[in-house]
């Protein structure tokens, strides 16, 4: 670790200078021996210095700046042993680290690797590591203020030079941190650069939005307890009252007379009570907020709650993401997407994971310019199966989780610039399953355009896009006031019971549900029911159809039933 | 154990729609009852007949000549294949033979299921309705066996509104029929598709109108003007003085 080298000889060159600096912070014996010589002097000759006769010196302590001086000095060097010491701590921390010391599977490996990960990320050991140089350049610094300051009172020349190299050292330093921040791509990065530019791009943005809306809460706050206020007031009762009452100079002089009363029972009684009122509902809001902040915080977030099972998905989600990141290898890609496939629930995973699932999804299909089609590349087959059904997931989940995730729009736009809107699946082994992806990521994508003739699922996929397509079927019908499902999901529905050999036994219940629906059959005794998530799935995320490309087939649909009137009319 | 039951309440409700004659509000969902048909067809095949008897119900009160969803073509070249000889000839009635792929296969298939079950009323309408549907699509009419048009001189009584009816007095099944130079096939045809709830398209007869002129003036008598007039009960009741026929009169 070149840190500890490095703090120890700041420590050594620091220490020269202690040394130097350090016998001004005591009394010389050498003055008083020479003060003591000139009073014997004076005492044998008293001529030899004049008339005034020599004194011993009384010392007052250290000079003020020999004390400055001294104790930057010592800051510098408690800066480079602190930093040293950090860092032989450091080296074994990574040392353990590093060490394999679990047996096991690739699995148990990967999971204890990811525990030991986690835990550097969760107590923020990169941070700490990242402060070591940083305390050393701490030290530097202070070690040539101190030199500066010294040197000014014993040689201003000497000092000058020391100021001017100190200072160009300086300017170097804050000149990196300013480009680093400006310039992602700049090299001289320095971790204060990271620290401004994730406090501009992060957190003032955010902190501008905050107060924003606060400052937009407060205003409405304040305006609605103003008009309660004016509402409530005897005052203005009173001039409301005489202004709606017919002009007579009686009812106006009534009015001036009790003005005084009303005024005082305002200020008095009024004022205070809807103050009261205020500081209790702020105070009771702030309150709620507080313990619903501190719930999510240190309590549903907390592992001892979560559960074992929750934090091995959620470790085993991490190392999913990590292996995707970081591998190159194909059959690595395809054991650990089918680790992936195969978990039950995907629960507060890394978003990165689903830009994973993509890339290797794209590296196995390409396109041809020509027609538009799409193939999969030459043995990658089951991989392309695996990758698109994990790509789906992930990005169905994040879809329904986080719509406005950065991420999620990082990953249609390149979705999109991968495959274009006309792009032709009809050959692809998992047509169900791409169609999925295909309008998940082009949300204005029609579901009509989905060609079904061709395609032959498999049973896993069947059944479960069967199921959403039910789904959607029975939204859809509920948002037309239980009139139609749409046309596509009748297609489907024709396409699927038609296959020959015929789907599994609950896509078959599914098709005839859709056709049950359509009908007006009330289904829910039948078993068919969306779960809840699934519901929230639908109508978060639009599953396959906008909200727009529902507000106008519905309308398109009404116009339909329209025309049909006017033509029997 | 849900499929069973989602089918169960499909058939209770189209049996509640064939019942109400709503015609109209069969129309309304006859896409949905179209995706309905392979997987009533698959159960007429494993002896539930059930469901596909209520979608022929269906299919007949909706009074619609191309009931069936033109989405169905893909699946309807395979139920010949699929389901027995019954369901087979009562199907096909429904399904426009104009949108089908692998039509000439499926033509045999018919004509094969139709001689394998036993002939009945509803069967023979059910044929001779489809026959003339097949006969209506010009390049299929070669693919018509001779003895398929024997069908014809059973005579069922086909439905006022009957798409086979309506298609199959075109002109060239009209003269289809008159090249087989068969009487009894030719009246049989005549019978069945001159109805009042018909219409003849002014070419499919023009042939016949052309003749009945020259005909007409051939039967004429100069001196005299006179003309074999008939009897109520069709027999001769000698020459009888007519007005000379005009064209108008034609």
């Amino acid at each position: 670790m070149p840190t500890r080298s490095q703090a120890g000889l700041f420590s050594a060159v620091t220490s020269a200078f202690i040394i130097e600096v350090h016998s001004h912070l005591r009394q010389d014996p050498n003055d008083e021996t020479a003060a003591l010589l000139r009073v014997l002097i004076h005492k044998i000759d008293n001529t030899t210095f004049g008339n005034i006769p020599p004194a011993l010196p009384q010392w007052a302590g250290p000079p003020r700046t020999i004390v400055q001086v001294q104790a930057i000095l010592f800051a510098s060097l408690a800066a480079s042993l602190l930093s040293a010491f950090l860092a032989m701590l450091g080296k074994q921390w990574l040392n353990r680290f590093v060490s394999t010391n679990v047996r096991g599977t690739a699995i148990e490996r990967s999971q204890n690797r990811q525990r030991k990960l986690d835990g550097i990320v969760t107590w923020y050991f990169d941070h700490v590591m990242e402060s070591l140089p940083l305390m050393l350049q701490v030290a530097l610094l202070l070690l040539g203020c101190a030199l500066s300051r010294y040197l000014w009172g014993i040689n201003i020349t000497v000092a000058s030079v020391v100021l001017t190299v100190t200072s160009f050292g300086i300017i170097f330093y804050i000149f990196i941190i300013v480009a680093g921040t400006a310039f992602e791509s700049c090299p001289y990065q320095t971790p204060g650069a990271r620290f401004l530019r994730h406090v501009f791009l992060t957190i003032l943005p955010s902190a501008v939005r905050t107060t924003r809306s606060i400052v937009h809460k407060l205003f409405i706050f304040i305006s609605s307890k103003l008009r309660d206020l004016i509402q409530a007031s005897f005052c203005c009762r009173l001039v409301v009252d005489s202004w709606s009452s017919p002009l007579n100079i009686v009812a106006f002089l009534d009015c001036v007379v009790q003005m005084p009363g009303a005024l005082i029972m305002d200020v008095c009684f009024l004022g205070p009570v809807v103050l009261l009122i205020t500081l209790g509902q702020t105070i009771r809001h702030l309150a709620v907020a507080l313990a619903r902040a501190g719930y999510h915080r240190f309590i549903a977030t907390s592992p001892q709650i979560q559960g074992l099972d929750q934090q091995t998905i959620m470790l085993d989600l991490r190392c999913v993401s990590w292996m995707l990141q970081t591998s190159l290898d194909k059959t690595v890609h395809l054991s650990t997407l089918k680790h992936l496939a195969t978990m039950m629930t995907l629960a507060d995973f890394d978003p990165a994971l689903v830009l994973g699932c993509f890339n290797v999804f794209v590296g196995c299909i390409k396109i041809d310019v020509n027609n538009h089609t799409a193939v999969i590349m030459q043995g990658l087959e089951q991989l392309a199966m695996v990758s698109a059904m994990c790509f789906l997931r992930t990005f169905h989940q994040l879809s329904a989780v986080d719509p406005g995730s950065s991420i999620l729009k990082d990953v249609r736009k390149r979705y999109q610039r991968a495959f274009p809107v006309e792009t032709d699946f009809g050959g692809l082994p998992f047509y169900y399953t791409i169609t999925k992806i295909h309008a998940l990521a082009n949300q204005l994508w029609d579901p009509r355009h989905i060609r079904w003739d061709d395609c032959r699922p498999s049973a896993e996929e069947c059944i479960s896009f069967t199921r959403s397509v039910a789904e959607v079927a029975q939204v859809i019908y509920q948002q037309t006031r239980y009139r139609k499902t749409p046309r596509w999901t009748l297609r489907f529905a024709l396409h699927s019971l038609s296959l020959d050999p015929i789907p599994p036994t609950s896509a078959v219940a599914d098709c005839l549900s859709i056709i049950a629906i359509d009908l007006g059959c009330d289904v829910s005794n039948t078993g068919f029911t969306m779960s809840d998530e699934r519901c929230v799935r639908i109508r978060k995320m639009n599953i396959i159809l906008t909200s727009d490309q529902r507000a106008s087939w519905a309308g398109r649909e009404s116009n339909n039933s329209e025309t049909q009137k006017d033509g029997r009319k | 154990m849900r499929v069973g039951q989602v089918a169960s309440l499909i058939t209770q409700k189209l049996k509640r729609m064939a019942g109400s004659e709503d015609w109209r509000l069969i129309r309304s969902k006859r896409k949905a009852i179209t995706a309905l048909l392979p997987y009533a067809v698959r159960k007429e095949r494993d002896g539930h007949s059930e469901m596909f008897d209520v979608f022929l119900r269906a299919a007949i009160t909706s009074k619609d000549r191309g009931f069936t969803w033109h989405h169905i073509r893909q699946y309807a070249s395979r139920i010949p294949h699929e389901t027995s000889p019954r369901a087979i000839v009562l199907v096909l009635p429904h399904i426009r033979w104009g949108q089908l792929t692998d039509r000439e296969d499926l033509i045999q298939r018919w004509l094969a299921a139709a001689s394998a079950v036993p002939c009945t009323e509803e069967v023979a309408q059910c044929v001779v309705n489809t026959l003339l549907q097949i006969a209506s699509q010009r390049e299929l009419l070669p693919h018509i066996p001779a003895d398929a048009w024997l069908w014809l001189t059973k005579q069922p009584s086909l439905p006022p509104i009957c798409w086979g009816r309506d298609v199959g007095t075109r002109v060239h099944v009209v003269r289809a029929v008159r090249v087989l130079k068969d009487v009894e096939i030719l009246k049989s045809y005549f019978l069945l598709v001159w109805s009042e709830w018909n219409y003849f398209p002014s070419d499919s007869f023009g042939d016949m109108s052309n003749h009945r002129l020259p005909a007409l003036h051939s039967l004429y008598i100069p001196d005299g003007g006179v003309d074999h007039s008939l009897s109520d009960d069709g027999s001769d009741r000698g020459l009888n003085r007519r007005p000379r026929p005009s064209r108008e009169d034609m």
